[in-house]
């Protein structure tokens, strides 16, 4: 999330944003504030600029997934956050393409969805907003009187089922959210919005993305991933498993890169 | 809502909740840019199968214990030679005395032994009358006889008879006169 740095300066004020922001927080928060342009660590008592991106992850949830990977015999060298991971990515991709608009990036959660406005100089705008997955199956599951919320789940991680004829009425609230954040950063910096990319975090919904575009008049973002993680000294071993990375491995390669292109070019 | 109380240490360090812990290691801590690391190393088990930091200290320690060995060493020897010169110093004091002694007597043995060389050199170039007349007797002839034998520094004078008989026709004078004649060196 975006913070305002003024009133950032109060580090128990951050924290209680963070936890107003992460459902069932936990007393212990690890926090890191970044920087929107650059995504550089910054401590925001001495951070002079607007705003700050502040992130925060519960200690408890930390401590659980390290043992876990300790139970599989795997040491881990770094935790990151994929969501952050994503947003250099895609802005390390939009400078490396020289795009001069902006992208909309949507990640899905059960009950709420994170939107990020990314342009080639860092983050430009981010929101909550109050629809995930699950708001998403229930308006399924109502629209065509499922039995339970499984089918609907089913049906919306389903390659084949048609959502297209009532994909506007299960994603209303997504979509009203959305369309009012993009006009307002548009109007605002009378810059355009002009691609998306979503994730989502436990249902997979190839259709999703190409909804919410149509509607929202956005095109899906494309990127070579290949030449792409090549700039960035990523090179594959054989063709075959280059041909099958597509932008949906972007998170997880966003862990090999170390995003400095951007600095240079802000 | 109503939260429980923050943990405010999180954020003293340096404004970022992980800070406290990168003070520690802060040789690993690589900053990516929208990378953070959440990473938790107080829970996380020590894998560092050897130790680097104990051979450093034990490195330093072992270092640290040579050079001070060596210093003392040297100290000491310097503190034992500085023994050893006052104990030669009076050594030195307490024999002067004696020494003093030994010059003045070698000095005298010097005199006495110029006085001996001269003498020796006065006796040497001297020449000894019973010699020169041994000498002489033992070379004379059957029938030869000395009457006299004078000498001083650069000559000698011999006289003497000669006992002759009528068929060789040599006089006792003549001989005489001949053998006045000889030097002997």
């Amino acid at each position: 999330m975006l913070i305002d740095a003024p009133r950032g300066k109060e580090t128990e004020f951050i924290f209680n944003l963070l936890h107003d922001e992460i459902e069932n927080a936990p007393a212990e928060l690890s926090a890191h504030c970044l920087s929107p342009e650059s995504g550089k660590e910054v401590d925001p008592t001495e951070f002079n600029r607007k705003d700050v991106v502040g992130c925060g992850v519960p200690n408890p949830d930390i401590a659980d997934l390290q043992s876990r990977m300790l139970d599989h015999a795997i040491y881990p060298r770094r935790v990151e956050l994929g969501t952050i991971g994503v947003i250099g990515a895609l802005q390390e991709a939009l400078v490396w393409q020289e795009s001069k608009v902006s992208a909309l990036f949507l990640e899905l959660e059960d009950r709420v969805a994170n939107a990020v406005i990314i342009g080639p100089k860092g983050i430009e705008m981010s929101r909550k907003v109050e629809a995930g997955t699950l708001d998403i199956a229930e308006a399924l599951k109502e629209e065509l009187s499922l039995k339970d919320m499984d089918a609907a789940f089913r049906l919306l991680s389903s390659k084949d089922f048609d959502l297209s004829s009532i994909s506007r009425k299960i994603l209303r609230k997504l979509l009203r959210e959305l369309q009012s954040s993009i006009g307002f950063y548009e109007v605002q910096t009378g810059q355009s919005v002009s691609w998306i990319h979503t994730s989502s975090r436990s249902v997979s919904m190839d259709w999703l993305e190409e909804s919410i575009g149509s509607f929202l008049n956005l095109e899906s973002f494309q990127l070579e991933m290949e030449a792409w993680l090549e700039s960035s000294g990523v090179s594959f071993a054989s063709e075959e498993l280059s041909g099958k990375i597509d932008l949906s491995w972007i998170g997880l390669f966003s862990t090999l890169c170390s995003f400095n292109r951007e600095v240079a070019a802000a | 809502m109503d939260w429980p109380l923050l943990n405010p240490l999180l954020f003293q360090s340096g404004g970022c909740g992980c800070v406290k812990k990168k003070e520690k290691k802060v040789e690993e801590v690589v900053e990516l840019n929208w990378r953070p690391d959440f990473r938790d190393r107080d829970s996380l088990p020590d894998i560092k199968t050897v130790r680097t930091s104990f051979f450093l200290s034990a490195l330093a320690i072992t270092i640290a214990v040579m050079s001070l060995i060596h210093v003392g060493f040297y100290e000491y020897t310097i503190y034992a030679s500085g023994n050893k010169i006052e104990k030669s110093k009076a050594g030195v004091a307490s024999r002067q005395g004696l020494h003093v002694k030994a010059i003045g007597m070698n000095n005298k043995f010097i005199d006495s032994e110029r006085r001996i060389e001269e003498i020796y050199t006065f006796e040497k170039d001297q020449m000894v009358a019973s010699d020169l007349i041994l000498d002489v007797g033992r070379s004379l002839l059957p029938g030869m006889s000395l009457s006299s034998v004078e000498y001083n520094e650069h000559r000698t004078v011999l006289h003497g008879y000669v006992v002759a008989s009528e068929e060789t026709g040599f006089s006792p004078e003549r001989v005489c006169g001949e053998a006045a004649e000889r030097r002997y060196a």
